[in-house]
C-alpha cells in the first residue's frame, strides 16, 4: 500500500468514513507498518485537541454593534410589496397548487386530444379519391360530366355545363339575350334540392328565384350563374333546362345525372 | 413557535423586516466569529471583521439567490473577507506581531500548552488551507458543503484538504506538538 493510500485511510478513519473492509485493511497496515502507526497516533492526537478546541468556541453578541452600523432603510422601501408575499403564500396553498396542476392537466389533455384527432396514420390517399366527402363534391373540376348544352339563336344564347358527384350537382349557366327571357331548371324535389345559386356576373335587370322543384332566372343581357343542387340519391335522374320568351318556349333539353 | 428557515428570513429582510436580520445575526455570529478568530488570531480584529462581514451580508442580501443555501453564502462572504484581510501586507505584519504576543503569552497547564501549539500550527499554514481545516474539523462541514461554500469541485476540496493536513502535521512536528517528540 502506498503512503498516500495509507494516509487517506487514516484520515477517513478519523472521519469515520471507512467501510468495515477498509477498516480491516487499515488495522492490518497499522500492525505491520510502524510509520503508519505513528501517523495514526499523531492524527488521533490532533483530532483529540481539535475536539477540545471546539469546546472553546467563544460566545459573542455583536447584534447591537452590527445593527448600529447598517442602513436600516436600505430595504424599507420594498416593504410596500405585500402582493409578492401573498402570491407566494397563495402558491403554497394546496388548493391553488393542485387546482393549477389540474387545469394544466386538462389543457394538456385537450392538446393531446387535438393532436390525436389529426390523421397520423400516414395515409397517402388524395382528397379527390375520397368519394362522398363534401370537399370533393364541391370541386367542379373533379366532378363527372353530365352534359354540356349549347343553345344559340338570334334571340338568345345559353350554355349549360352540368357536372355531378355523389352529393352535389353543379350547373354553370351562361345566358345572353338582348330581350328578356325566362330560363328554368326543373327537377323532382324527391331527388334534388337547391343548395346555392351564385351570381357570378349578373346585372341589375336579371333576377333568380328558387323553389322546391325548380329554379327560375329572368334574364336580360349577359349573365353567369353557378347553381348547386343537393344530389339526394345515386339513381339516374333528369334535370330539365327550358328557355321561354314571352311565355313561349324557345328551347328545352334534359340532362341525366348519376349515369354510373 | 415556528422556526423560520434562513431563506425565509432573508426574504423578510429584503422586504424591510429588520428583526429577521437580527435572528440571522443571532444564528450565525458565533460560528462566523470563531472561524474568523482562528483565522486572524486576534479577538479585537475578529470582532471587527465579523461585524464587517454581517454588514456586507446585509448590503448584498438584495442580490441573494434563493436557489442557494444561506449558510454557504454567508460562509463564502466570511471566507473572502477574512482571506482578503490576511492578504494585505500590513495585516500580515500585524498578524506576525499578534502571533508573537500570543506566543509570549502562552503559559499554563500542559493541556493549555498543547492547544496553544495546535493554534500556532494552524496560524503558520496558508490561510486558504487553514480555512479548509477549520471548516472541516472545527465546524464539521461535509465535502459537499465545503465545495458549495468555496465554490470549488468536491474533488479539488479533497485534494487541498489532503495537502492542508500534511502541512499542518509538518508545522505541529516543528512545534513539538506530538507526544513522541517529548
Amino acid at each position: 500500500m502506498t503512503d498516500k493510500k495509507i494516509k487517506d485511510l487514516i484520515y477517513r478513519s478519523l472521519e469515520k468514513e471507512l467501510t468495515p473492509e477498509e477498516q480491516q485493511n487499515l488495522d492490518r497496515c497499522l500492525a505491520t507498518h510502524p510509520g503508519a502507526a505513528r501517523l495514526y497516533k499523531e492524527w488521533d492526537q490532533i483530532s483529540d485537541q481539535v475536539n477540545r478546541e471546539k469546546e472553546n468556541l467563544v460566545n459573542i453578541d455583536l447584534k447591537q454593534a452590527i445593527l448600529s452600523r447598517i442602513d436600516m432603510k436600505k430595504y424599507a422601501q420594498q416593504e410596500a410589496k405585500p402582493e409578492i408575499r401573498i402570491t407566494t403564500a397563495l402558491w403554497h396553498r394546496p388548493q391553488v397548487r393542485y387546482g393549477f396542476y389540474f387545469l394544466m392537466g386538462v389543457f394538456a389533455g385537450f392538446l393531446l386530444f387535438s393532436f390525436l384527432k389529426v390523421d397520423i396514420t400516414g395515409s397517402k390517399v388524395q382528397t379527390q379519391d375520397m368519394k362522398g366527402t363534401l370537399y370533393d363534391s364541391r370541386s367542379f373540376d373533379d366532378m363527372k360530366v353530365a352534359d354540356n348544352i349549347l343553345y344559340e339563336s338570334p334571340l338568345a344564347r345559353a350554355v349549360f355545363a352540368v357536372r355531378y358527384s355523389t352529393k352535389i350537382v353543379e350547373a354553370r349557366i351562361d345566358l345572353s339575350s338582348l330581350y328578356p327571357i325566362k330560363t328554368t331548371v326543373e327537377f323532382d324535389f324527391n331527388n334534388f334540392e337547391v343548395l346555392n345559386v351564385q351570381n357570378v356576373s349578373v346585372n341589375d335587370q336579371t333576377t333568380a328565384m328558387a323553389a322546391s322543384n325548380f329554379l327560375q332566372i329572368n334574364n336580360v343581357g349577359d349573365n353567369k350563374f353557378i347553381v348547386q343542387l343537393y344530389n339526394k340519391n345515386s339513381l339516374q335522374h333528369n334535370i330539365d333546362f327550358k328557355i321561354y320568351q314571352n311565355d313561349l318556349p324557345l328551347y328545352q333539353n334534359s340532362v341525366t345525372v348519376n349515369k354510373e | 413557535m415556528i422556526t423560520k428557515d434562513d431563506n425565509e428570513l432573508v426574504y423578510e429582510v429584503i422586504h424591510g423586516n429588520i428583526s429577521s436580520f437580527e435572528i440571522l445575526i443571532e444564528r450565525y455570529q458565533k460560528t462566523i466569529f470563531n472561524i474568523v478568530l482562528r483565522m486572524v488570531n486576534d479577538e479585537e480584529t475578529a470582532r471587527d471583521l465579523t461585524q464587517d462581514i454581517f454588514i456586507r451580508v446585509y448590503e448584498k442580501m438584495g442580490s441573494f439567490k434563493f436557489s442557494y443555501r444561506f449558510f454557504s453564502w454567508i460562509y463564502r462572504i466570511a471566507a473572502n473577507e477574512t482571506i482578503n484581510y490576511l492578504k494585505s501586507a500590513q495585516r500580515i505584519e500585524l498578524h506576525k506581531l499578534t502571533e508573537k504576543l500570543v506566543n509570549e503569552a502562552d503559559s499554563g497547564s500542559e493541556r493549555e500548552e498543547t492547544i496553544q501549539k495546535l493554534r500556532k500550527g494552524l496560524r503558520q499554514i496558508r490561510p486558504d488551507l487553514r480555512l479548509l481545516l477549520l471548516l472541516k474539523y472545527f465546524f464539521g462541514l461535509s465535502y459537499e458543503e465545503m465545495a458549495e461554500v468555496l465554490q470549488l469541485p468536491e474533488k479539488k476540496i479533497k485534494a487541498r484538504l489532503f495537502t492542508a493536513r500534511e502541512v499542518l502535521r509538518e508545522e505541529l512536528l516543528k512545534n513539538d506538538f506530538f507526544d513522541h517528540d517529548r
